[in-house]
């Protein structure tokens, strides 16, 4: 039978009646909590008993202490001269249980209690939650701005629907927290002025299941990634993942390591910071250094015969011959709203005289709504250039036979005073854009056609 | 308008800056409270442990010695004014309510 048990508990840091009402059940059910930290709360098994709680607050307790300062010795002895003893602590918060049948409030003058909670907040509560709102707003700016300018890009990526939807949810999370303090503070300031002290309203709910939506959005990302992704992605994924958890664990490791030392807190809090900084270099930066000199040399690129799903066309099928020594790119990207491969084969970099190159792009629309959106994107992603009124270099798609290619409809690339062997090709459910550098004949159209069209 | 601090005490306020006309310890003063007025008023732990640090920080009290994690306390000049403040205030209530009630029926 355990002894001990860690859950991950989710409550506002002002919410101490939801905090006192949630260890009260648990200790009725025999788990008394034992110390609270950010990889969850340890409760110890013992007899099941009602006890009271009391969530008090010790504005100049800091998370760096190693251990409770002379100043907060002295307050617990005030409160086990009344019957609370202290239970766990974190950072400012601290928890007391009672075992006395009508024990003596730990507050008994709500004006003084706010008073506390407020000087609490203001250290470190406020500020944490005003930075990740700030860092939420501007990575939501991001967000809106990149599916402005290239929302296929965007819809396509598992990472970054994840990612976007991610910070929609702590952005949403910070405004509920942050709202939720500042409503408490004013109703409670009202209150005290008449002795009375009001309920906090718990937002342990909703926070658990931004978690748990959160929760289902990596794994989501993670298996799509996994499953779906090129050599490429899938060594992103798992070397961020690996130097993320490691720079977590290093930086936690770090502060805990120097509190049971018994380093002082300013000294804890520098080397802390000091040391998250530098291995956020070293991991995060030395992880993006390693994959991107691999890519640079030609680690990541798809040789024939060993492509991840194969490429949909290959410059073989339009112009015989032997092109072995040919780079191929691909890249791939899925989510449950779009599926978009990009191709290109071009010759090595040893290739002599004029040799002919292929690029293509096809965007299956898993989300039938989403069809105009995506062929409007494609279209207007080229546009004229105009100064003062008049187009001085021309550069759009203009309608085309779309017969040949069997499309639904076809467009090909106009650029300066000509056309370009660049079309975009309107088939069902499926926007295919091909550049050639060569005309392709009406035998090759129909090679696409009998690729793409089906 | 904020309202000053301390310009009226509450009953909790009151009692504590009473209890430290004598030198006394913030635990001695858990007790002598609720003795004091046969038990109408009690403090909790951590509202007494705030208003000494706030009494101290206004020089309504001062520490007085430090014996271990005990600290004594003692009214100031400063205190023993404003606990007079605060009894005339009091007492000017009750005459207030004779005043309207009567001296019989206030007695």
């Amino acid at each position: 039978m355990r002894e001990t048990k860690r859950r991950l508990e989710a409550f506002s840091f002002f919410d101490y009646t939801g905090i006192a009402r949630h260890l009260s059940g648990m200790a009725e059910k025999g788990w008394l909590i034992e110390s609270i930290s950010n990889f969850g709360w340890v409760y110890r098994r013992t007899e099941p008993k009602k006890l009271s709680f009391w969530v008090s607050y010790f504005p100049r307790a800091s998370e760096f202490d190693p251990e409770p300062t002379e100043e907060q010795k002295e307050f617990h002895d005030f409160c086990a001269r009344t019957g609370w003893v202290l239970a766990a602590r974190s950072a400012q918060m601290q928890v007391f249980y009672n075992e006395r049948e009508d024990p003596v409030p730990l507050e008994t003058d709500p004006a003084v209690e706010i008073q506390t909670i407020r000087a609490a907040a203001k250290r470190s509560y406020l500020p944490v939650w005003c930075v990740l709102l700030l860092i939420s707003v501007i990575d939501c700016g991001l967000f809106v701005s990149r599916l402005l300018g290239d929302p296929i890009g965007l819809l396509a990526s598992a990472l970054n629907l994840f990612t976007g939807f991610t910070w929609l949810l702590l952005f949403l999370l910070c405004a509920l927290e942050l709202g939720g303090y500042f409503v408490w503070s004013r109703r409670a300031a009202r209150a005290a002025e008449r002795g009375e002290l009001p309920e906090t309203r718990s937002f342990s709910r909703v926070q658990k299941g931004a978690a748990a939506l959160a929760l289902l959005g990596f794994v989501y990302w993670l298996l799509s990634t996994l499953t779906q992704g090129n050599a490429l992605q899938r060594t992103v994924a798992v070397t961020m993942l690996l130097a993320t958890a490691a720079l977590i664990l290093l930086v936690n490791g770090v502060k805990e390591l120097l509190k049971r030392l018994k380093a002082p807190r300013g000294l804890n809090r520098t080397l802390t910071v000091l040391v998250s900084f530098v291995l956020s270099f070293v991991l995060v930066g030395g992880a993006v250094f390693g994959v991107l000199r691999a890519v640079r040399n030609g680690g990541f690129d798809e040789k024939p015969g060993e492509e991840s799903g194969g490429l949909p066309l290959m410059i073989e099928e339009l112009l015989p011959g032997s092109y072995g020594d040919y780079r191929r790119e691909i890249r791939r990207e899925e989510s449950l709203l779009l599926g978009q491969i990009t191709t290109r084969q071009r010759p090595g970099p040893g290739a002599a005289g004029q040799w002919p190159e292929l690029e293509l792009t096809v965007t299956e629309v898993k989300l039938p709504v989403l069809y105009g959106f995506c062929r409007d994107s494609l279209l207007s992603s080229h546009e004229d250039v105009i100064q003062d009124g008049q187009a001085v270099l021309a550069d759009h798609y203009e309608s085309s036979d779309p017969a040949p290619w069997r499309a639904n409809e076809a467009f090909r690339l106009y650029w300066s005073t000509g056309y370009l062997d660049q079309y975009l090709l309107c088939y069902e459910n499926r926007l295919v854009e091909l550049r050639f550098s060569w005309e392709p004949t009406a035998e090759q159209m129909e090679t696409v056609a009998a690729k793409f069209a089906e | 308008m904020p309202r000053l601090k301390f310009q009226t005490l509450t009953e909790q306020m009151f009692y504590t800056l009473l209890c430290l006309k004598d030198e006394r310890c913030g635990m001695d003063i858990l007790d002598r409270i609720p003795s004091l007025t046969g038990g109408r008023v009690r403090i909790g732990s951590g509202t007494l442990y705030t208003l000494l640090e706030q009494f101290t920080e206004a020089g309504l009290i001062r520490e007085t010695k430090v014996e271990g994690r005990r600290r004594s306390y003692i009214l100031t000049e400063a205190g023993r004014e404003r606990l007079e403040e605060e009894y005339r205030r009091v007492c000017a209530q009750a005459a207030d309510y004779r005043a309207v009630f009567g001296e019989e029926e206030a007695e």
